[in-house]
């Protein structure tokens, strides 16, 4: 208990000083050099989401759902006095769907539409060498997706114009999904 | 009736007989000799004594004739007193004589002799006159001659008829005498013949019977006998392993006496034990008792422990729900956060700084994330501990519940071990006693077998003595048989 306690006090010291060495030490202006991206995972699959496609991450938002709707949309919601049509991410990716969905990213490029997963992992700031584009015989003729690679684990890049281009025209969406 | 007298009471009859027979031939044999006797005293009393009478007459006679002749011859008196004198004789002899004979001839003849003596007398007194008278000697004796010597001549005669007949009569007597005898002696040879008779007749029935009975009874006793001299053999065979046997019992008396001796130190060791187990066992159950008031204290301490525990599960489950705000507000602050870097990236350069900071607040967000992670995994760990700890003293509870029954059960154990420990005690203190009373009546079986062990020795030797009288007896019974019956070849 001792050491337990000693370490949550050394913990507690380290973080105040990594916290104050943050406003000590000089701005970092190599954003060109690293990019920010969600971690997130839809089922069991890790995925990554670009921050600069997102315009806003939430929790536990009510979605409402719509009677007749499309496999993939699970309802709207309200957000700062506006509607957003959210969809299932597992389904737009070709999965089955179905799962819990607790989080919900909204797109830049469409502010009303968001994308549901079911868990958010964190934001990584990984360098921009990092991320590769992959080009394979397996994926849609004229297609190719980004993977970045991130302590020890790849992720595929979730390109959200890409799915709001294809909600917009449901036969793309299916499409890609046929890519996975 | 007489086949069922005994030897004795025969013997006793024969004897009798014999003594009756014997007695018989005494009797006659005195009355013979008796009338013997008599007979012959009658002759020497009565016959030889009259016929010596008769001559004491004669000589009287005689010696008055030879004292008259000297008065004649001589003229002396004395001669005339020695005639009165003798005539005195003469007439007590004839009074005597007529006192003692029995028959009228000697009466008569007695008569005459007095008769004549008489005569004999008066002419001789006539005489003796003639001389006093002074006549001549011629003239007595001429007129002796012719007066006196005719008288005695008579006179002499008469006696020697008398003497004669005495004579006679005396023969007669002792004839009969004799006669008299010789029928006592016929008659005790008759009564002594038939005394042997009877006497060899009552022999050989009793031999016949002594020898018909006896060599039965011999018999019986030479198979009596051979028995008594198997049984005494046996018996002294008997008795040598009897005294083996008894040799054998006294050396394990000797050892059951030394068990004995031992047993009764072991027993009083044993009884030492027990007290001191009792003593163990009082103590244990005092501290069974004090142990069982430190478990009930146990128990108590374990139940405030539980409450304890249960206390600080729901103060744990208190953290856990403020540690649930604080997680709540750490990813609020965390999307917050997020956002804020979302939105520095949509402002472009102008958001940079702004990035920074809620970049900085993401990671104090992720941090708080992390940490209250930690602490719910603490907190995890703590409830699963306090769940663990209150599971473990429900079970330890339990286990002082059971320990407490346990100890419940080990108080009446040691109780009644106590208990039994007190009545081992008396048991083996009884047993001290009674081993001790079993080693005295093991020694007194020792002496009693000791004692037997000599009667066994002296059995043996009286079996061999029996033997030995046996075997005598055996042939003391075939010399019996022999002498019994010569023929006897037993």
């Amino acid at each position: 208990m001792t050491s337990m306690s000693g370490s949550s006090i050394d913990g507690a010291a380290a973080m105040r000083h990594a916290f104050d060495a943050s406003f000590a030490e000089a701005p970092d202006l190599t954003s060109d050099v690293f990019e920010n991206l969600l971690a997130i995972r839809v089922g069991l699959n890790p995925y990554a989401l670009r921050i600069e496609e997102v315009s806003g991450l939430y929790v536990d938002t009510l979605v409402v759902s719509l009677p007749g709707a499309p496999p993939a949309l699970l309802g709207i919601a309200g957000f700062r006095s506006a509607i957003v049509a959210v969809y299932d991410l597992g389904v737009l990716l070709g999965g089955r769907g179905g799962e819990t969905c607790r989080w919900l990213a909204l797109a830049a490029s469409e502010s009303t539409i968001g994308f549901a997963f079911n868990e958010f992992e964190g934001l990584l700031r990984v360098p921009v060498d990092s991320i590769a584009v992959e080009t394979g015989t397996h994926l849609t003729s004229g297609t190719s997706r980004q993977i970045v690679n991130f302590d020890a684990a790849t992720r595929s890049i979730v390109r959200l114009a890409d799915l709001v281009e294809a909600i917009k025209t449901p036969a793309t969406v299916v499409r890609r999904s046929d890519d996975r | 009736m007489i086949r069922s007298w005994t030897f004795g009471r025969k013997i006793a009859a024969s004897f009798f007989v014999m003594v009756l027979l014997t007695v018989l031939v005494g009797v006659v044999s005195v009355i013979a000799l008796e009338s013997v006797v008599s007979s012959k005293d009658r002759v020497i009393d009565v016959n030889s004594r009259l016929l010596v009478e008769a001559q004491s007459l004669d000589t009287s006679v005689w010696q008055k004739s030879a004292a008259a002749r000297g008065y004649l011859l001589t003229g002396d008196q004395s001669y005339t007193t020695q005639m009165t004198t003798a005539l005195r004789a003469f007439t007590t002899e004839l009074t005597t004589a007529e006192g003692s004979v029995h028959t009228a001839a000697e009466r008569q003849q007695l008569a005459t002799i007095g008769r004549d003596d008489s005569a004999h007398q008066q002419a001789l007194l006539a005489v003796i006159a003639m001389r006093q008278s002074g006549q001549s000697v011629s003239v007595v004796g001429r007129a002796w001659t012719s007066q006196v010597s005719p008288k005695s001549i008579i006179l002499d005669s008469a006696i020697a008829a008398f003497v004669s007949t005495e004579q006679k009569l005396l023969a007669n007597a002792r004839q009969a005498s004799t006669n008299t005898a010789s029928v006592a002696v016929a008659l005790i040879i008759a009564i002594a013949v038939v005394a042997i008779v009877v006497a060899v007749w009552l022999s050989l029935l009793l031999t016949r019977t002594l020898r018909r009975q006896i060599g039965a009874a011999i018999g019986e006793v030479q198979s009596s006998s051979a028995e008594l001299q198997a049984t005494a053999s046996q018996q002294a065979t008997g008795a040598k392993e009897q005294a083996t046997a008894v040799s054998e019992i006294t050396t394990t008396i000797s050892e059951l006496l030394a068990t004995s001796r031992q047993i009764a130190e072991s027993a009083q060791r044993v009884a030492q034990v027990a007290e001191q187990t009792a003593g163990a066992g009082r103590t244990g159950e005092n501290t069974i008792m004090k142990a069982q008031e430190s478990i009930t204290d146990i128990r108590r301490q374990v139940d405030i422990i539980v409450d304890h525990m249960l206390e600080l599960g729901a103060k744990s489950q208190q953290i856990g729900a403020v540690l649930d705000i604080v997680t709540e507000l750490a990813e609020q602050t965390n999307i917050l956060a997020i956002n804020s870097t979302i939105e520095a990236a949509g402002a472009g350069d102008a958001g940079k700084r702004f990035a920074v900071v809620a970049d900085e607040i993401r990671k104090l967000a992720d941090r708080v994330a992390d940490s209250t992670k930690e602490i719910r995994g603490l907190i995890d760990v703590v409830r699963g501990a306090v769940n663990t700890t209150v599971m473990a003293m429900e079970i330890g509870s339990k286990a002082v519940d059971s320990g407490n029954e346990q100890f419940a059960y080990v108080a009446n154990a040691f109780g009644e071990i106590a208990s039994l420990v007190g009545t081992t005690t008396e048991a083996a203190r009884e047993i001290e006693l009674s081993t001790k009373q079993q080693t005295t009546a093991v020694e007194q079986v020792n002496v009693a077998i000791s004692n037997v062990a000599q009667s066994t020795k002296e059995a043996e030797a009286s079996s061999s003595q029996t033997l030995q009288t046996a075997s005598q007896l055996t042939g003391l019974s075939q010399d019996l048989a022999r002498l019994v019956d010569s023929q006897a070849e037993r």
